[in-house]
């Protein structure tokens, strides 16, 4: 009970502390202000029409049924038709061009952000922030605050018409107002604070179902499929539960509408009976009354939904927040590269991403034109050490220069140009091969040079098996393509870069010996040339003629030095090198 | 959006009759509503009364107040048993799904993305649900629309009459506007989910675009995306400028139409007043009556494609576990080798196996070699009876397996992959995964240890209880490894298939989950998809397999002399080793 009020206190501070993110994220992104202006006015316009409709019915209602006052209530009837239209559009329009605008703000910032931030937030996450919560923010301008506004001008102009008529019919609505919105308010806090729970059901049913989904052979295996099916009852049951409690929480809105209702019927007739029989006002002005006060409640009646969405988008702005706001990587800086032609310095380099030390004072060279191989037990550092160089991450000021320079003094365009990375998970994309081979570089290719890289990268023979050659469709993420076939696309990409540095992370590590050996024939090529070279591999065959070899252990380095070098004066390197060769360890 | 329209009825109404629906609230709900339909017709009557002036008529006045009580009450009545319904009638179907996605043979779900499979039960129940629910509020609706005719007509006929023809009207403008909402709307959600996937390609690609340097050329196809998908929005949109008033003016007509023709026939004495207020009041139930009808047919159509979907699944068969033998008797009365009889097999369209055939002697191990996407994994797959042979068959002791008991046949199999599944839960869930008996303390560390993961498990600050986090995401890919052989330690069964993995684990990983294998396989018959020289050279068979063929079958010694391919592996690893060697 305790954890629960205590919780419900952090969700208030949290609430208080979300409104300033959430103004300032509301102007981040470029506004169509004309439309929202233009979708305000037609708004109050239309409420205007609205108003002058009571006071023409109750006209004719109360007998004055003359030309003027029935083509003026037809004329208010065929002008709100038209407007309808007119509103709805714009309201969609300004709500579309919000969407449009936050999405391309949240996106072209994303690029640009620094890989930390793709590390904490997931890449799913990212996706629905960019769809999903930038809609709820748009509906604050295109929906909530044009309702509210009219929700405002309708209460206020009906509050008066009422005064106008008789100061007590005013006076009644006054006080009952504030009850009224106050309670709608209440209620729409619960009923948000429910529908997040129901909302965090689905998502653990989801993800429960997902996990449960993709191992389907792993129940088949253990035979299990009684006791997986009594969890997603289970499950399922907790999600019913929680839809229960959701559906009472918005059913209490009927009997609170309908005692409202009540209430306001009995004060209405009751207000009557009391006016009219002591003359103040007339059966005619009570009809108005009567109407005036139907089409009030009417609209009012989706002030507590405009309060939810008015929440929902907190939140969600909230957490978009906290991608815009991520500062942005800097691009330009100090020095352009011209040309990547010094030994590369690391000097007692320290990383960590979180609390948790990846590298304590790392230091070595990468000389320039050579092949430097990593090697080490996995979760030593080795990819953080790429990661640095390639400056995906940054490591302490003059910690890694090229020659004299701090790396970080390059323009980091011109930085990443001189690097060609080939990684283990091989990152192709939806598309042709031609357009994977092209994606490196932002000159025109000829189809006579697209043929040479593919060869080199042995992959020439089964690009032309494909059904339409280099135009062939390779499948989402490069899906129907095998292992093998994927990373030699991606070496060929690298080849027709050419870039000064090159750098290998586990690239074949993936893959069956016969195809790994084509893709080193190809590696080989690609690192000829005196070129700077980056290699990382658990299988040690392939750094065995490296010019240096660093032995990083838990974020230490633990030798350097050239393989037979390495043998004599290395354990660590020397006990790998058994392990590979199934010798015992001694 | 390819969802054939020739989807028939027969689907929605299996399906609705198959899942235990609860009727009997669906049926008090229906009462409750044509309660409040009731109330709601007679509440014009006596609103007209007081609004012509007989305000003081007391009776009248607590007859008003009365009435909207009871509606108040009506209505809240029939929301609240709604809930319950409605939450019923998804839960059951859920049920049914789930029960049927955990017995469907594997085949089924190479088909189906498990996206769509999720989407299909958290999603498409609420469309049976609102079919449900949309019937009972046409039903209501016509009872009020017949009502207020039969009112309407009782107080004047010529303004009835007149009032008439906008039926049709509405029902055509409803239906117009609806078809080209759907139109657009079907465009605007392909663009949509184009976007996502746009998005959701790129973002685990991050590394890729900026050593590229592709960051402004990638804002800008996003740019076109989101664009492109705004387009589609606009669209949409125009639909509503000129809908929305279409809608809007059949009020304005019927008002229009009681006011001008009720007027008039007010002015000639026809008609009182109060029926004027009354006829008014009554006409909004014309057009808010007449416009479900035209939406019907697009509920209807939601939920016929999403009971056609349910249906397919819930109808194709379930695994069969009951067979006429147990595995154990098999294994006593014969020689207990498994056999593959010239099998041939098929994913869909492509051949993955031809004509294989090969001997798995009991109590041996065999080990299957040969380059990936040769179909090794799959010959694995079809021991474990997860597919069934398109020709040949599979024995067991020379019984066909299709004769033994499924869940018997699968706890005799354990299955060690490269993947190593782990499910959310702790350390000793995962390690217990499966055995229905208690399972002591000590055993599961004795597996732990044999499984050379003890070390890591200890190191956890809960140890066994450590929670792995979903998918096993907090475990790096060796400690996964070690908890699966653990597990098919625990389950001890008489026969292991083992799919070593390449070698994406570092070598001193690899080696402590080699030594862990080797302690698995003692005394198992062992089917090995191998990667490993040492272990292939320790087989007591080996099968070469090479595009869906065996090229070979013997001991290491024959398969050097006779199959070229298998020389060929042994020679590049023989070749490495050289490489190392000191």
């Amino acid at each position: 009970m305790s954890e629960n009020t205590t919780q419900k206190q952090s969700e208030k501070q949290q609430n208080e502390a979300i409104w300033k993110p959430f103004i300032k994220l509301l102007f981040r992104a470029k506004l169509p202000w004309f439309w929202i202006i233009l979708l305000i006015i037609i708004t109050l316009g239309e409420s205007q029409l609205a108003l002058m409709f009571p006071d023409l019915t109750s006209k004719i209602a109360g007998g004055h049924i003359e030309k003027a006052i029935v083509f003026g209530a037809i004329g208010v009837i065929v002008a709100r038709i038209f407007i309808s239209g007119i509103l709805r559009f714009i309201g969609k329009l300004t709500m579309y061009k919000i969407d449009k605008s936050y999405r391309i703000l949240i996106w072209s910032q994303l690029m640009r952000s620094p890989i930390r931030l793709f590390d904490k937030v997931k890449a799913n996450e990212m996706v629905s922030r960019t769809s999903t919560d930038t809609a709820s923010l748009s509906i604050i301008f295109s929906y909530v605050v044009p309702t509210l506004l009219s929700m405002m001008y309708l209460t206020v102009g009906t509050v008066s018409k009422l005064f106008g008529y008789d100061w007590r019919l005013g006076l009644a609505q006054v006080i009952f107002l504030p009850i009224y919105f106050g309670c709608y308010l209440w209620y729409g806090r619960w009923s948000f604070r429910v529908n997040k729970q129901v909302q965090s059901r689905l998502a653990k049913l989801t993800q429960f179902l997902s996990e449960l989904l993709i191992n389907i052979p792993l129940i088949k295996t253990f035979v299990t499929e009684k006791k997986e099916e009594k969890r997603g009852i289970n499950n399922i049951d907790q999600y019913y539960k929680a839809g229960i409690k959701k559906g009472i929480v918005s059913w209490i809105e009927h009997p609170m509408t309908g005692i409202f209702g009540v209430v306001q019927s009995a004060l209405v007739i009751g207000l009557g009976v009391l006016l009219i029989s002591n003359g103040s006002i007339t059966v005619d002005t009570w009809v108005a009354y009567f109407l005036y006060v139907d089409l009030l409640y009417g609209v009012l009646g989706t002030f507590g939904y405009l309060f939810i969405e008015l929440k929902q988008s907190q939140g969600a702005s909230a957490r978009i927040a906290q991608l815009v706001e991520y500062p942005e990587v800097v691009y330009e800086r100090t020095y352009p590269l011209e040309k990547y032609d010094d030994d590369l310095v690391l000097d007692h380099v320290s990383f960590s991403y979180g609390k948790e030390k990846v590298l304590s004072d790392v230091s070595f060279t990468v000389p320039y034109g050579k092949v430097t191989a990593i090697v080490g037990p996995s979760g030593g550092g080795k990819t953080t050490i790429l990661s640095l160089i390639e400056r995906f991450y940054e490591a302490a000021p003059h910690s890694i220069r090229l020659g004299e320079v701090p790396i970080e003094d390059f323009h980091l365009h011109d930085w990443h140009k001189a690097f060609g990375y080939v990684a283990q998970d091989i990152p192709l994309l939806t598309g042709t091969v031609r357009e994977n081979l092209v994606y490196g570089v932002d000159r025109e290719v000829s189809n006579q040079e697209l043929r040479e890289v593919a060869y080199q990268a042995n992959a020439l023979s089964f690009i032309e098996q494909l059904p339409d050659g280099f135009d062939t469709h390779i499948g989402e993420s490069g899906g129907k393509l095998s292992g093998g076939q994927r990373q030699r696309l991606a070496i060929a990409r690298v080849i027709l870069r050419d870039p000064d540095v090159l750098l290998l992370d586990e690239a074949t590590s993936n893959l069956d010996s016969r195809s790994e050996q084509v893709v080193l024939e190809a590696m080989n090529r690609l690192m000829k040339k005196n070129r700077t070279t980056i290699v990382i591999a658990h299988d040690l065959t392939t750094i065995r003629n490296a010019d240096q070899i660093v032995v990083l252990d838990q974020g230490t380095v633990n030798g350097i030095g050239k393989h037979h070098e390495l043998l004599e004066t290395n354990k660590l390197y020397r006990k790998y090198i058994d392990l590979h060769l199934g010798k015992p360890i001694l | 959006m390819s969802e054939p329209n020739k989807v028939g009825w027969k689907p929605f109404f299996s399906l609705i009759s198959k899942s235990k629906l609860p009727w009997g609230l669906y049926i008090l709900t229906f009462i409750v509503m044509i309660s409040t339909a009731s109330v709601t017709l007679m509440s014009p009557l006596i609103l007209q009364k007081i609004m012509s002036g007989e305000i003081f008529d007391a009776k009248l006045v607590f007859q008003y107040i009365g009435l909207a009580i009871v509606t108040a009450i009506t209505v809240s009545l029939s929301g609240f048993t709604r809930i319950f319904a409605n939450a019923r009638t998804t839960r059951n179907i859920q049920n049914t799904l789930w029960s049927k996605y955990i017995r469907v043979p594997l085949p089924f779900f190479n088909k189906e993305p498990s996206l769509l499979l999720i989407s299909r039960l958290t999603h498409d129940p609420t469309h049976i649900n609102g079919a449900i629910n949309y019937t009972m509020s046409l039903l209501m609706s016509t009872y009020s629309l017949v009502g207020s005719i039969i009112i309407m007509w009782g107080m004047n006929v010529k303004l009835t009459l007149v009032l008439l023809p906008v039926i049709p009207y509405i029902l055509i403008v409803t239906l117009v506007v609806g078809h080209f909402t759907q139109k657009t709307q079907e465009r605007v959600q392909y663009r949509y989910s184009g976007m996502t996937a746009f998005i959701a390609e790129r973002l685990p690609k991050i590394r890729l675009i900026r050593s590229f340097g592709k960051e402004g050329e990638e804002i800008e196809n996003g740019k076109n995306v989101i664009e492109n998908q705004y387009k589609a929005d606009v669209s949409r949109a125009v639909v509503d400028l000129y809908g929305e008033p279409l809608l809007q003016s059949v009020q304005g007509i019927i008002m229009g139409l009681v006011l001008i023709y009720g007027g008039y026939l007010t002015s000639i004495g026809e008609l009182d007043i109060g029926s004027l207020i009354a006829f008014y009041l009554y006409s909004a139930n014309i057009h808010n009556n007449v416009q479900q009808y035209g939406l019907f047919y697009q509920v209807l159509k939601g939920a016929k494609g999403a009971a056609h979907k349910i249906s397919k699944i819930v109808d194709s068969d379930s695994e069969k576990y009951e067979r006429s033998k147990a595995f154990d008797e098999v294994l006593q009365s014969s020689n207990g080798n498994l056999a593959l009889e010239h099998v041939s097999f098929s994913y869909e369209e492509r051949n993955v196996l031809k004509n294989v055939s090969f001997t798995i002697p009991k109590g041996k191990v065999t080990a299957i070699v040969g380059p990936s996407g040769g179909g090794k994994t799959t010959i694995l797959s079809l021991i474990e009876r997860f597919y069934e042979p398109n020709v040949g068959r599979l024995t067991f002791g020379n019984i066909p397996s299709e004769q033994i008991h499924l869940d018997d046949w699968r706890n005799a199999f354990s299955y060690v992959s490269q993947g190593s599944p782990i499910l959310s839960g702790t350390i000793r869930e995962n390690i217990t995964y499966g055995t229905e008996r208690e399972v002591s303390d000590e055993e599961v560390i004795q597996a732990a240890k044999k499984a050379n993961a003890y070390g890591f498990i200890k190191d956890f600050p809960d140890g066994f209880e450590t929670e792995v986090g979903e998918m096993g995401s907090k475990l790096s890919g060796g400690q996964r490894q070690r908890i699966a052989i653990a597990r098919a330690i625990i389950k001890n069964p008489k026969y292991l298939l083992l799919d070593e993995a390449t070698s994406s684990l570092d070598i001193q990983t690899t080696t402590k989950i080699q030594a862990a294998l080797d302690e698995l396989m003692v005394g198992r018959t062992t089917i090995v998809v191998a990667h490993n020289l040492s272990t292939v050279q320790e087989a007591n068979h080996i099968v070469v397999v090479e595009h869906g063929m065996i090229s070979g079958q013997g001991k290491h010694d024959e398969l050097m002399e006779s199959n070229k391919l298998y020389r060929e592996l042994v020679e590049i690893q023989f070749a490495k080793e050289q490489m190392l060697a000191w």
